[in-house]
């Protein structure tokens, strides 16, 4: 009874974390929320996407970026009821947010059956998880990767609890398979953990075969629609955009050592490019464990962290690493699935550049807070009884909400002020300050220094996509982006014009602005700094 | 095995210890930074006149280049440049020995570590073997054995030092002779300053049953201890020795640093908000930088994969192997398991190592946290043997295979660091090792008579000290001239002889032919070069004209 209270209340901890002031904080739709916004609306709407593509079960190709299916059709229903706006594209991240805060708790109880303090582990795992700046910021926005954590966790949970009642074979795969079609990073993780947690649980394979094979059978099948895409040239152009392996300085490198050893066959041993990528894949798979990315100023890129914390708090690193060595001098079988679970999840994200980064590594979450929890925990219960105990406790106790509120406060106090440009934060303002006199202009044109302005006009003008479908010039790059010029009288252009044409409304950057024309309305950042100029000729 | 198959191991580990320490001793690096040339010309001149280069008599504090550096390394080669005379290779030769002295100090230390611990059982009895060999192949301890720098200096003293003490606790003497190695460690380098302090408080904690029971012997170490330490406690006391604390802090640039606090506070008081005026405050913004200094020396990718300066690793390597990154988390836990006590102290250890470097900029920092060696190699032993144990425990054919895959792993790891370092440390970090110098000077010295002054521009970085060290030129006359002004970056009044050290302004010097120029490429203009100097892979270094 008393857990369940205790559970209830970290529940509304994770629901007050993570939907209050949700609309205005992140400040504003970043370009990956306004589309995921306007093709779940242009799926409620006609049954198609932004592109005419009815039901597409594959892909949305959205900007030629290709986005998972799951996270638009999660939308539609909260479109449908509250309208297209912040809160619905944002609700279903944050509500697979708040789930996956319960889950974490189930998911510890039977991670730690054996163990004796497993309802305290759960509880600390649940609010740490609850409090946790990298689960918080991710939730708060419209972020495949959080909703596809919550699927991985659904997923575990299902195979933990079909050790007790086999029958969930049939259908713990499921959640997997969504994660799969949630998440790009998702592909390379789910497969690979899905073998590892296997061999983990030791479930009673021999005499449970047909649930087993049926359950696979069932995730195949789910997986048919996909197949396709995930081998296309699509899905492999995006892959080869952001990987480290057409880095050429890495060649150069390897050429000029080897002709330095004259070439000796020898050389070839030391020096052979294979090499040179191996190890700068090593280098950026150690990247996730950078302390001041784990600890101090988390991702460098502010979508993903405040700058003032960590992915995680600082005062969580001497419980962390207390957490992995009482773990693996206790529990070395628990502990080391655990680590492969955090390995896991970084071995997709460290192909890429940018790197360390907390979004790709989404996946690792919440196995952190267990450790985390299982250092607190343990260490409580191993100084229990000396002298300064109580002492002790209070200096934990104060520490944690020292750090907690020092997040809070930045995230609420200046975070959307510092930060408003990297949210896009611009396009909906100029469109709200120009309804009233853009009819007397034959042509608007809006120029691109904040990227993408069709779909922020899409969104939050709610254009019918039939209306948009039947006028517009649109087009693909060679590289597969797909770019629209013009949707009726509004003209997307570059942001640049050194004349300005009579009749015409202008919305561009200060730096784009033609130097002499009639300036009627600045945007500026919550920062004061100006974003957007509205003009017309003179 | 019999003791003297032992002894052969043991000589034959100290052997490779020793020739990857000397082997080309001054050949790679490629040549003297500026730190090593100062050390050597103030050991030479305090050879020859009993003065450093200020003219300051037997300096308790080597003033240098206004960073007052610890003089336990250049008094250490005054024998050597005596000797041999004042070269790139005599400079370094007391890092070289002393390294290789600090390899064989960490077998009779691991040995007394286990007694002292009751690790005494057969299963630990290679535990020493493996750590020296460890410290023999170790490219953190090699890289700095082979070139003057005082760090390492620390560190050769603080594994005598700990032996010493692990035998004091049975012997009065050995007791002192710890307390004795201890405190003239704190001459060797800064961070010992730090380092060992707190490491005596964590071996009194330890072993404080054993230290009173016999309280005379404690009484005499710790008196010889404290008088060894005096004059450099004294030495605190003159603002002088905090410019370098200064100098080298992390927290003397608070405009950059501060400057989103700032924003925040005043954000803050326009909001009226509380709690920000208390979060937004530069208190919080310093404890957080000394904290990333801190916790950046347990980075793993700086560890095991790039290092940090290029001058502090050998191209492409870490300072640890990689491959040791397992079987050092693994022989953590294995201490852990065996004794609570070894671990307690070694993570004390662990732990302590990076103080000293935590308020520095530039962190992490391989010198400044050079003290944490040899506890890698002790825990990456550890792990070994208990792998070892292991697969003697299952013996099982299908473990063959990932293990000889490792083993191979592990060999050419390690050839390939050997190889990076002697064949290719020179060509693509001579920058860092600033070569060129000893070129230039033996152009100028060809070419002395043709002009009336040779001026040396002070932005290739304290010129003075590498024309006074390549030109072995008189400490007396020197001194008699002058000595060194002073060793800021910004001096331009140092001079000697017929040589002038200050900036070059291209358009106003005079081009009359009776004066030559020593620049870098940006100093000296395209169409006037004489000749030209380049760092080894061929980039421009250094320019010469009239």
């Amino acid at each position: 009874m008393k857990s369940k209270i205790i559970l209830i209340g970290i529940v509304i901890l994770a629901s007050l974390l993570r939907l209050y002031s949700i609309s205005t904080n992140p400040p504003s739709l970043s370009w990956d929320e306004v589309s995921i916004g306007y093709n779940a609306y242009s799926i409620l709407l006609t049954g198609k996407d932004e592109h005419g593509r009815f039901l597409p079960l594959d892909t949305f190709t959205a900007y030629g970026d290709y986005k998972p299916p799951i996270p638009i059709y999660l939308t539609v229903p909260f479109v449908a009821l509250l309208g297209l706006n912040e809160l619905t594209v944002r609700l279903p991240s944050a509500l697979a947010g708040i789930v996956s805060v319960l889950l974490s708790y189930f998911i510890v109880l039977e991670l730690f059956s054996g163990q004796k303090n497993k309802l305290t582990l759960a509880t600390v795992t649940s609010i740490l998880f609850a409090v946790s700046p990298w689960h918080i910021n991710l939730s708060r926005a419209g972020f495949e990767a959080n909703i596809a954590v919550f699927f991985v966790l659904l997923g575990v949970l299902l195979l933990f609890r079909s050790r007790v009642n086999t029958k969930l074979l049939f259908i713990a795969w499921i959640p997997f398979v969504a994660a799969i079609y949630t998440f790009n990073s998702s592909r390379y993780f789910v497969p690979i953990f899905g073998i590892g947690i296997l061999l983990f649980l030791k479930i009673q394979y021999k005499n449970n075969i047909k649930p087993l094979i049926s359950g696979w059978i069932i995730a195949s099948v789910l997986m048919l629609p996909i197949i396709g895409h995930l081998f296309s040239p699509e899905a492999m152009l995006r892959f080869k955009e952001v990987n480290i392996f057409n880095d050429l300085d890495i060649v150069l490198t390897a050429n000029n050592r080897m002709s330095l050893d004259g070439n000796a066959w020898w050389s070839n041993i030391f020096h052979n490019r294979r090499i040179g990528y191996a190890r700068s894949y090593m280098t950026h798979f150690l990247d996730h464990f950078q302390p001041w990315f784990l600890f101090l100023k988390g991702d460098g890129n502010p979508k993903f962290s405040i700058q003032d914390v960590g992915q995680l708090y600082a005062v969580e690193a001497p419980f962390l690493l207390m957490g992995l060595y009482w773990l693996f001098s206790t529990d070395a079988r628990l502990a080391s699935f655990l680590l492969f679970w955090i390995i896991t999840s970084i071995i997709p994200a460290a192909v890429a550049r940018e790197t360390p980064h907390a979004l790709r590594i989404e996946n690792s979450l919440p196995v952190w807070q267990m450790f985390i929890a299982y250092g607190l925990v343990e260490f409580i219960r191993q100084s229990r009884g000396s002298k300064s105990f109580r002492v002790m406790i209070i200096v934990i106790v104060l520490a944690f909400a020292g750090n907690v509120t020092y997040y809070l406060h930045n995230y609420y106090s200046h975070y959307p002020r510092e930060f408003s440009g990297e949210w896009q934060y611009g396009y909906k303002q100029a469109f709200e300050k120009i309804q009233p006199i853009e009819d007397t202009y034959d042509r608007v044109y809006i120029g691109d220094s904040i990227g993408r302005p069709y779909m922020y006009f899409l969104f939050y003008r709610k254009v019918d996509p039939r209306v948009f479908w039947n006028d517009n010039d649109s087009w693909f790059d060679e590289a597969g982006f797909y770019h629209v010029d013009r949707i009726g009288k509004y003209y997307f252009i570059r942001d640049e014009a050194s004349v300005f044409e009579p009749n015409s409304l202008y919305i561009l950057s200060p730096k784009g602005s033609y130097k002499y024309s009639n300036r009627l309305e600045t945007i500026r950042k919550l920062n004061g700094e100006p974003t957007l100029i509205v003009s017309d000729s003179l | 095995m019999n003791i003297s198959k032992h002894n052969v191991l043991l000589v034959l580990i100290i052997g490779i210890a020793a020739l990857l320490r000397f082997w080309h001793l001054g050949l790679v690096p490629p040549s003297p930074d500026w730190d090593e040339a100062a050390l050597g010309y103030n050991a030479y001149s305090i050879l020859k006149t009993g003065k450093d280069e200020y003219g300051t008599p037997f300096p308790l504090v080597l003033r240098s280049f206004d960073d007052y550096k610890p003089p336990l390394y250049m008094y250490l080669t005054i024998p050597s440049v005596a000797i041999f005379g004042l070269h790139t290779w005599s400079v370094r030769l007391p890092a070289a020995i002393c390294g290789t002295l600090a390899v064989l100090g960490v077998f009779f230390l691991i040995s007394e570590f286990l007694t002292v611990f009751k690790l005494s059982q057969k299963r630990w009895k290679p535990l020493p073997y493996i750590v020296t060999f460890l410290l023999a192949i170790s490219p953190w301890h090699i890289q700095f054995s082979r070139i003057a720098f005082e760090a390492n200096i620390g560190v050769f003293l603080n594994i005598w030092a700990l032996y010493f003490f692990f035998r004091g606790l049975r012997s009065g003497v050995f007791l002192s002779m710890s307390a004795l190695t201890y405190g003239l460690s704190l001459y060797a380098y800064h961070s010992q300053r730090v380092f060992v302090p707190l490491l005596g408080i964590i071996l009194l904690i330890l072993f404080r049953k054993q230290l009173f029971l016999y309280p005379k012997r404690f009484g005499i170490s710790a008196v010889v201890a404290l008088l060894v330490a005096l004059p450099v406690a004294l030495l605190y006391l003159s603002p002088a020795s905090w410019t370098r604390l200064k100098g080298t802090s992390a927290l003397s640039d608070t405009t950059a640093l501060l400057a989103r606090s700032v924003q925040k506070l005043q954000a803050d008081q326009e909001t009226g908000n509380r709690i920000g005026t208390f979060f937004d405050n530069r208190r919080i913004v310093f404890a957080q930088k000394i904290f990333e200094g801190y916790i950046s020396h347990f980075s793993l990718r700086w560890l095991f994969l790039t290092g940090d300066n290029d001058r502090h690793h050998a191209p492409d390597t870490g300072i640890l192997y990689l491959w040791e990154l397992p079987i050092l988390f693994l022989g953590i836990i294995t201490v852990g398991k065996n004794s609570s006590k070894a671990s307690k102290f070694l993570f004390a250890w662990l732990f302590l190592a990076p103080v000293a470097a935590s308020p520095t900029s530039e962190t992490p920092h391989a010198i400044r946290s050079l003290v944490m060696l040899p506890l890698p190699q002790i825990y990456v032993a550890f792990g070994l043997l208990r792998i070892s144990e292991w697969l003697r425990v299952n013996r099982n054919v299908l473990f063959y295979v990932p293990v000889f895959m490792y083993t191979v792993f592990i060999v050419w790891n390690t050839a390939s660091y050997v190889h990076m370092y002697f064949a290719h440390t020179n060509n693509e970090y001579s920058l860092n090792w600033q070569y060129g110098y000893k070129e230039a000077v033996d152009y100028a010295v060809e070419h002395y008579d043709k002009y009336e002054k040779i001026v040396v521009s002070q932005k290739l970085e304290q010129p003075h000290m590498f024309f006074l060290f390549y030109l072995q030129y008189d400490p007396e006359l020197y001194l008699a001239e002058g000595g060194t002004k002073s060793g800021g970056f910004a001096e331009v009044r140092n001079a000697f002889d017929k040589y002038e050290f200050r900036f070059i302004d291209w358009e106003n010097e005079k081009h009359d032919g009776r004066t030559l120029y020593i620049g870098t490429p940006q100093d000296i203009k395209d169409g006037y070069i004489k000749t030209y100097i380049n760092f080894l892979n061929g980039k421009g270094a250094i320019r010469i004209s009239e």
